[in-house]
């Protein structure tokens, strides 16, 4: 009795999707159906029967998205019967494939599901790291006021600042070192270009070129910095420190602040 | 309004939300690798302009662009480097390493008015660039040794004349003629390529045109 409605399932199936029946066979909720459609994609549980469906993707979601009870109890008719374009009868016999033994295919899944993950993981990683944020950890006492010298701590760069390069006075920023590429150095932007400054300990007067700045540490004793080697590109910024969020007692806003009475802004 | 409401509540809006937000997130990858790509490893660009001739062409050449020997710092004198300029920092510029940090670089300060020549050391940690057509070309001898760090990446490969419909090969023999240079180009379609070639450098080389 089951069997014969089975079957009977199956030949309307089969002319539902020849007819290019879009609403066939959803929502009806009969026993075995799978309502609400096939996994989505990227998600799919291994599963040998599905595997083997290549074509299911070409046809309409709906038609293809009535699945066969996953126990095939009417296999040996629907394997004799035989119309290998349906969906469903591939299905079956994919099923019966699955019962032959372990896959090649399927030994190497798992590994190769870790090692996409890692990839994936590492491009957006990568790509939120450039155009987000990042963090960077301290070492120094050059922004001694600002950043605690004794405990490495850990701030976040922001990085929406670089599209544009619109940073203002006072911003504590992260640029690449000029004297060695591979460092990055933390200090305050004092100047922006087209300023002049006053420099105390040269005692003169100097005014930013374009395209450069004048970056100094909080600290003024211990800072090496534009005073030493001039003013700095502005292509070599990094990004701009937001917050400190490492150690958690530590966890703040890092806000700007402006020394009184060198600069003239234009 | 029932049955509308009904057929509503029939579609199935979870299968369908699964699925755009996969396709979404597939979109988000394709568009992460491809930035991962092009800003670490491997690059084209479209580099125009008078200063590095005869090297690159004046209309435009698509070049390949090495990030990843520049990020490890093996750029040597002789490179063509693409880096950010010093005066504009959203501006990126082609040009020629002629000397590394410690080296004494001899330049011709301006070549197309006097014959005078200085010497300079270059700092650590920054390079001396200069483009291959010192008559037209704002580099180090005006803005200064630059900081490696502004390298953004090493050009190695060039696809000569792959811009605009005018196929434009350029090959300049220079003579010297007292301070200015002359140089004899030959064109591949001297129709076209004649006017833009004229106006862009007169002044800078004066060109004759020979019958091909």
């Amino acid at each position: 009795m089951r069997r014969q409605e089975g079957v009977g399932r199956r030949e309307a199936e089969r002319a539902a999707i020849s007819r290019g029946d879009a609403a066939w066979g959803q929502g009806r909720g009969d026993a075995g159906a799978v309502v609400g459609g096939r996994q989505p994609l990227g998600r799919e549980p291994f599963r040998a029967p599905r595997r083997h469906c290549a074509d299911a993707g070409d046809l309409d979601v709906h038609a293809a998205s009535v699945l066969p009870p996953p126990i095939p109890t009417a296999v040996p008719d629907q394997a004799h019967q035989g119309v290998p374009r349906s969906p469903a009868g591939l299905r079956v016999v994919g099923a019966q494939a699955a019962h032959r033994g372990p896959d090649p295919f399927r030994t190497w899944q798992e590994p190769w599901l870790l090692v996409k993950g890692c990839i994936t993981g590492s491009v957006l990683g990568i790509t939120v790291a450039d155009w987000v944020a990042s963090v960077v950890t301290m070492d120094g006492a050059s922004m001694h006021p600002t950043f605690d010298p004794q405990q490495a701590e850990r701030a976040l760069v922001e990085k929406r600042c670089l599209y544009r390069y619109d940073f203002s006075r006072g911003d504590v920023v992260v640029f690449r070192s000029p004297r060695d590429h591979r460092e990055l150095m933390v200090k305050s932007l004092i100047v922006l270009p087209g300023d002049w400054i006053q420099i105390p300990e040269k005692q003169e007067i100097r005014q930013i070129p374009e395209g450069h700045c004048w970056v100094e540490g909080d600290n003024a004793a211990l800072s090496f910095d534009s005073r030493s080697y001039g003013p700095v590109p502005m292509g070599l910024l990094r990004g701009r420190v937001t917050h400190i969020i490492w150690p958690p007692q530590r966890i703040d806003r890092v806000d700007r602040k402006m020394p009184e009475g060198r600069i003239m802004a234009l | 309004m029932s049955g509308f409401v009904r057929r509503l509540g029939g579609i199935p809006w979870r299968s369908i939300a699964g699925d755009a937000l996969s396709r979404v997130f597939l979109v988000a990858q394709a568009y992460c690798a491809v930035h991962v790509v092009d800003q670490h490893l491997c690059s084209l660009a479209i580099v125009r302009g008078p200063s590095m001739l005869p090297a690159m062409n004046l209309a435009g050449d698509v070049v390949a662009v090495d990030r990843v020997s520049a990020r490890l710092g093996r750029v040597a004198p002789g490179d063509v480097v693409l880096m950010i300029s010093p005066e504009d920092p959203r501006k990126s510029v082609a040009k020629r390493v002629v000397g590394m940090g410690g080296d004494s670089v001899t330049y011709l300060v301006d070549p197309g008015n006097s014959d005078a020549s200085k010497t300079v050391v270059v700092p650590q940690g920054h390079v001396w660039v200069q483009g291959d057509n010192v008559y037209a070309s704002r580099d180090s001898r005006q803005f200064g040794a630059v900081p490696y760090g502004l390298i953004t990446g090493k050009i190695f490969c060039r696809e000569a004349g792959a811009i605009s419909g005018a196929n434009i090969l350029l090959y300049a023999w220079p003579h010297k003629l007292g301070h200015k240079q002359l140089a004899i180009v030959k064109f591949a379609e001297k129709d076209k390529v004649a006017p833009l070639l004229c106006c862009c450098v007169h002044g800078y080389i004066d060109v004759k045109f020979c019958k091909l």
